[in-house]
């Protein structure tokens, strides 16, 4: 029994892909009911770890964090670009290293107190923190002195603080907030919208302790204060975390109340959903997907829309035979996406032979990796004219991180080589964190399904995956064109430049197949009809309109 | 030590305690305090396994699929919680805090004191764990005794037929079929007037809560179809001792004289089981927390594993620890009391 | 009692008699319509399950004779299928034949149910006999190791164990034996306990003889009830503890299929398709009636009470 129980949870427990924020067009509107009746339930799967903005990485923290907190810039709601939040302006050089952002002058924290740019300094410093240790820091190594990040060592006081007042960050006056980059970084913008690099409030800090702020207890209540339109008013440990509009935001919304609610099981949630315990699920279990359009009164709660989540399969390129990219493309253009898309998944999905998702900036048709066994087959002879052995081919092992969903597309993979080169692929199914380990060390031979999702719709976030020595790739794969053409694109100040050089590195990385694209992620979940107001965006990612949503969205009567 | 057969050799206490005056409660009273002392060594070997077994567990807790961090925050990582330290410098520093019950911080939780995390969530566990427990062993020695004694009849074969579907049935499918039926359902058939909700637990220390009435019958079904099962055969086996039979025979007020002594004969193995069962109950499962989501230990425990949460993962085990030797004390002393043959001797 | 002990010594001495007693309990067993019944189900599923892997996989003689599908041919376009004449009982999330893979799952999930149970029985029984019998300190150091076997978490052995040993089918009986014995064991020393305090044994130790015997021989019939029960209880806790932990990479290997693996499976579209959980759970539940009432049967058969 105990066994049993206590295993099971792996399969169960799943881990997710970080993103960033958002805001589209979307639900219509109709009279709001009364404000008692102005509350919102939502599942974001699991307690956040933190409250501490900074700290936070998941998307079940950042649904939190987003909320608190208001960062410089903001997507636009098309993505194009980013517009001001926290920020009322900004300005770059000429030479594109310093940017200058002016803030707005009636922002506050919840308790009154206005926010100066030295909030920010202090924010931004803290990311850099070694003491701190925040996951997301890498993201921030742009700025100037931020590389030295890896050689402070955390025990020296006072190394660490000549590294962090060395930082290109500054506060000339209480509305400016100057930020210094070693590199001309058009992306950047983007970076300044991420919810954790929000102004954190130096006293709550202080009065807390900088090792334990951010705890999730009970009186994280009074402890912490945000620049968001909301303001957390419960917490209540490893059940849920109620927010309520705050009082000092400049606009105040029609919600009373959002309810986070931490339900890791699909069914339930479904169940849930359908009880009226539930405003808005995270998804629909798949094989309930037929059930759901089929119902007169849930088909009418779908809500269905694009993200920025692409997923593939990696192939170990250091690792015989996959060193062989013909082998690599072969066993690509195997795999009938459209019939795993519209089958296992019951048209869930977007079949993907592409890298850059559909509605981002660098979004490419492809057929080079596309479905077609006779190519397939030809690649997979001339893969074997070049040294590929059966015995290779046959001793092949499929990795992936168990739960029953992956489960049916190891399966169907397995089948699918089979059947189009006759490739007997094992199956091997491991628990998450023996697959995490697995990849990063390069033990496995191919593996599944990874992903990413954009923590901002910008290229660079995503080329750089597949950068030589990047922690975020994991088919050991290296290219020095692929590295020319991103850096390059990563670095160039002319768009149009941008554009092109990404433009090759994606050609490049679809035909040198280190990974196999698969299918991008779409969003089907389902929306009490009585919430209005919302808006969709495709970089949303637990529920919809994760950010600015929750300032419109009302209960109607 | 523990409990063993009454020779008569070795009665009463140790010798050198004989200036305590000898009786059967001085006895049990040393025979506790020896099994609590006990308890030290028992916590050290968990402590040591546990804390070897896992750093040996593969992938580490800054592993993750998805992003991965980069290699100098991993190193400062470490460098905050003290993994960066060899492993056997590490397991003295735990030691030594544990003897000053600083069980130290949450590797997930940032922040968060690992004895704080555990009182927030026991106290759900316990008291779920605590009523399924007293709900099910009236239930379960009632059904197994009326089984045993109607053998072979309907009462018989239905209580056989409930304690098979309760066992061959996992509890995440117990419980979402009873979501299925009694929220879902009903919610449906009586237009949202009258249901049960899925989930939640509002209150930490009530037990009368109807958000406890779906978590309970998925968590008591399995053993408490086992205690039934068992009581009916330890029951049978009893009633088939000569002189059973031969009051049997006598008739109805023998029998009920008899039944006394049958009872207290068959729940021996019952009262071993009821041991294990209870501390299954009250260590919680992560199922059926998941399900009706509530708040408690037995989620917090595999959580841990799972994000390899190493100092939340060894506070756990010392508390699972713990609470199953204080229960097998209790279940030895209660033999004591069930069996008047069976002493307590060194 | 006395005749339980003349019997038991009989035995010992007397082979012509031992036959007899065999003789005697498989007649009084036969005569017990359920057990029979039981051990009729109990064939019939290993019949069945051989003849899922048997002369040929996959599919076997029952794919040969059309009676079942292909337990791994996937048809994508005839996913969670009812009942129908190619398909008996619907098909699952890969439109594969469930009835076959209920078979093939037989020859998993009933070798694991019973291979597991006897190494709990061997390993329990013999820790829990050690105990009780010799009591003192051997018992206490042997429940304090209960104690910490108990206490253990055993999801982390498991863990380090497949990174120790490395996946394999085997690993699964090794594994779910060490962790699931403590029960037994300490219902066996409770047992022993009790029936050392049984007056022959008394009287046994007073003239000197052995007692192990007797007890081993007392034992048997006295404390078999709980102990099968126990036994049976452990049967589809092994088999679904077999499905949890094919998620980790011991066990089987997708796309091989196990009862305890299919209800898992079955169990995310459980709104939609119930049938997917609920005939491999009935496949486990009459497996455990069958082991149940053979049980039964096989401890009335061999209680030298029930002699006539």
């Amino acid at each position: 029994m105990h066994l049993g129980v206590s295993i099971r949870a792996l399969a169960l427990a799943t881990v997710f892909v970080v993103a960033a924020c958002g805001g589209n067009q979307g639900g219509t509107g109709a009279n709001p009911a009364s404000p008692d009746k102005q509350i919102l339930r939502v599942n974001v799967d699991t307690e956040p770890g933190t409250l501490d903005i900074v700290q936070q990485q998941w998307v079940y923290e950042a649904d939190v964090g987003r909320n608190i907190y208001e960062a410089l810039t903001r997507p636009k709601s098309d993505l194009s670009d980013v517009e001001p939040a926290a920020a009322k302006s900004w300005s770059v050089s000429s030479d594109g290293l310093t940017w200058t952002f002016k803030l707005r002058t009636d922002e506050k924290f919840s308790d009154g107190t206005a926010v100066t740019a030295s909030d920010f300094v202090f924010a931004y410093k803290r990311i850099f923190d070694p003491t701190v240790a925040a996951t997301y820091e890498s993201y921030f190594e742009i700025i100037a002195g931020g590389s030295q990040y890896s050689s402070v060592d955390p025990k020296n006081a006072t190394a660490v603080k000549a590294f962090l007042d060395g930082l290109g960050l500054s506060a000339p006056d209480a509305q400016t907030f100057q930020i210094k980059l070693s590199n001309p970084a058009p992306w950047f913008k983007w970076v300044t919208s991420l919810w954790l690099a929000s102004p954190i409030k130096k006293a709550d800090v202080d009065a807390a302790g900088s090792a334990n702020y951010g705890a999730v207890t009970a009186d994280a209540v009074s402890k912490i204060h945000g620049n968001g339109a909301f303001v957390i008013s419960e917490v209540v440990p490893k059940d849920h975390i109620t927010l309520v509009p705050s009082k000092n935001y400049r606009t105040q919304p029609k919600l009373q109340k959002v309810i986070f609610y931490y339900i890791t099981d699909g069914n339930v949630e479904y169940a849930k959903f359908q009880n009226g315990e539930l405003d808005i699920t995270r998804g629909v279990p798949s094989p309930d997907v037929p059930t759901v359009l089929a119902d007169p009164k849930l088909s009418k709660e779908v809500l269905r829309g694009p993200t920025l989540l692409n997923w593939w399969i990696d192939y170990n390129t250091t690792r015989a035979p996959l060193n062989n990219a013909d082998l690599r493309l072969a066993l690509s253009k195997s795999i009938d996406r459209d019939s795993y898309i519209k089958n296992v998944r019951k048209g869930i999905g977007i079949p993907a032979t592409y890298f850059i998702p559909n509605g981002e900036r660098g979004y490419a048709q492809s057929d080079i990796q596309k479905y077609d066994c006779s190519a397939a087959k030809q690649l997979l002879a001339k893969a074997k004219a070049a040294g590929v052995t059966d015995a290779q081919l046959n001793g092949l092992h499929y990795e992936y991180s168990a739960s029953s969903a992956r489960k049916s597309t190891a399966e169907f993979l397995q089948q699918q080589w089979q059947q189009c080169l006759g490739v007997n692929v094992t199956v091997d199914a491991v628990e998450s964190k023996t697959h995490s380990r697995h990849f990063r060390t390069l033990d496995y031979w191919i593996g599944g399904v990874s992903g990413w999702n954009a923590d901002y719709p910008d290229p660079q976030d995503w080329f750089d995956i597949f950068l030589t020595g990047s922690g975020n790739q994991f088919s050991g794969w290296t290219n020095k064109d692929y590295d020319g053409l991103v850096n390059k694109g990563d670095n160039s100040p002319n768009q149009a430049d941008r554009d092109k050089a990404y433009g090759d590195a994606q050609k490049l990385l679809e035909t040198q197949a280190p990974v196999m694209f698969f299918y991008q992620e779409q969003k089907f979940l389902l929306i009490n009809s009585k919430v209005k107001g919302w808006n969709y965006s495709a970089l949303d990612d637990d529920w919809i309109g994760d950010v600015g949503t929750a300032l419109t969205m009302y209960i109607s009567t | 030590m523990a409990v063993t057969a009454g020779a008569p050799r070795r009665r009463g206490a140790l010798p050198f305690l004989s200036f305590i005056p000898q009786g059967r409660g001085t006895t049990l009273g040393i025979y506790i305090i020896k099994r609590l002392l006990w308890m030290i060594p028992v916590l050290f070997f968990v402590i040591v396994i546990t804390f070897f077994l896992m750093h040996q567990a593969p992938g580490g807790p800054w592993d993750r699929e998805g992003r991965q961090l980069s290699p100098a925050v991993i190193q400062n990582l470490n460098i905050k919680y003290g993994l960066d330290k060899p492993e056997w410098q590490q397991f003295l520093t735990y030691i030594s805090g544990v003897i000053r019950f600083d069980f130290g911080d949450s590797l997930r939780s940032p922040g968060q004191h690992v004895s704080d995390l555990l009182l927030e969530s026991w106290p759900y566990t316990f008291t779920l764990g605590a009523l399924t427990f007293i709900l099910l062993v009236p239930i379960g020695i009632g059904l197994g005794v009326i089984a045993a004694l109607r053998q072979n009849s309907l009462v018989d074969y239905t209580a056989l037929g409930l304690a098979t579907a309760a066992a061959s049935t996992p509890n995440f499918v117990v419980g979402i079929f009873l979501i299925i039926l009694l929220a879902v359902g009903l919610n449906r058939v009586t237009g949202g007037t009258f249901y049960l909700a899925t989930g939640g637990m509002p209150q930490p220390f009530n037990p009368f809560q109807p958000e406890l009435i779906m978590p309970v019958i998925t968590l008591g079904a399995l053993p408490t179809a086992y205690i039934a099962r068992l009581t009916r055969s330890s029951t049978l086996d009893t009633l088939r001792q000569d002189f059973v039979r031969t009051a049997w025979a006598k008739g109805l007020r023998a029998r009920l004289v008899v039944m006394r002594h049958v009872l207290k004969n068959s729940l021996i193995p019952v009262v071993t089981a009821l041991g294990p069962t209870f501390a299954f109950l009250i260590t919680g499962s992560f199922i059926v927390e998941t399900l009706f989501s509530i708040p408690g230990i037995g989620r917090t425990f595999v959580n841990s594993i799972a994000g390899r949460d190493y100092p939340l993962i060894l506070g756990t085990t010392i508390l699972y620890a713990v609470l199953i030797a204080v229960i097998n004390l209790i279940v030895d002393v209660l033999y004591v009391f069930i069996d008047p043959r069976v002493r307590l001797t060194d | 009692m006395a005749t339980a002990i003349g019997v038991a010594q009989q035995v010992d001495w007397d082979v012509a008699e031992q036959i007899g007693l065999w003789q005697d309990a498989w007649m009084r067993f036969r005569r017990n319509r359920l057990a029979v019944a039981g051990l009729v189900f109990i064939i019939l599923m290993i019949v069945l399950a051989i003849g899922a892997r048997l002369p040929t996989t996959p599919g076997g003689l029952w794919r040969i004779l059309h009676l079942t599908g292909d337990p791994f041919q996937q048809d994508v376009t005839n996913t969670f299928a009812g009942p129908s004449l190619q398909h008996l009982l619907g098909t699952d999330v890969l439109g594969r034949d469930l009835l076959s893979r209920i078979f093939y799952g037989a020859s998993i999930s009933l070798s694991i149910g019973i291979i597991v149970q006897f190494l709990i029985l061997v390993i329990g029984g013999s820790i829990g006999m050690a105990a009780g019998y010799f009591g003192g300190w051997i018992d206490n150091l042997l429940m304090r190791f209960t104690d910490i076997m108990y206490a253990f978490p055993d999801l982390l052995l498991v863990l380090v164990f497949v990174a120790a040993f490395g996946p394999s089918f085997w690993s699964i009986f090794i594994a779910l034996g060490l962790v699931y014995w403590v029960g037994l064991a300490r219902l066996v020393r409770g047992q022993v306990l009790s029936i050392k305090e049984k007056e022959f044994i008394e009287a046994a130790r007073m003239t000197g003889t052995a007692p192990l015997k007797l007890i081993i021989k007392h034992l048997l019939p006295n404390s078999l009830g709980p102990v099968i029960v126990t036994l049976t209880f452990g049967i589809p806790a092994a088999i679904f503890t077999e499905a949890a932990l094919s998620f980790l990479g011991i066990g089987i290997r997708p796309p091989e299929p196990s009862w305890g693996v299919m209800i898992e499976d079955g169990y995310a579209g459980i709104f939609a398709d119930p049938q997917l959980v609920i005939f491999p759970g009935i496949a486990v539940a009459l497996t455990m009636l069958s082991f149940t009432f053979v049980g039964d049967g096989l401890r009335d058969a061999l209680d030298p009470r029930m002699r006539r």
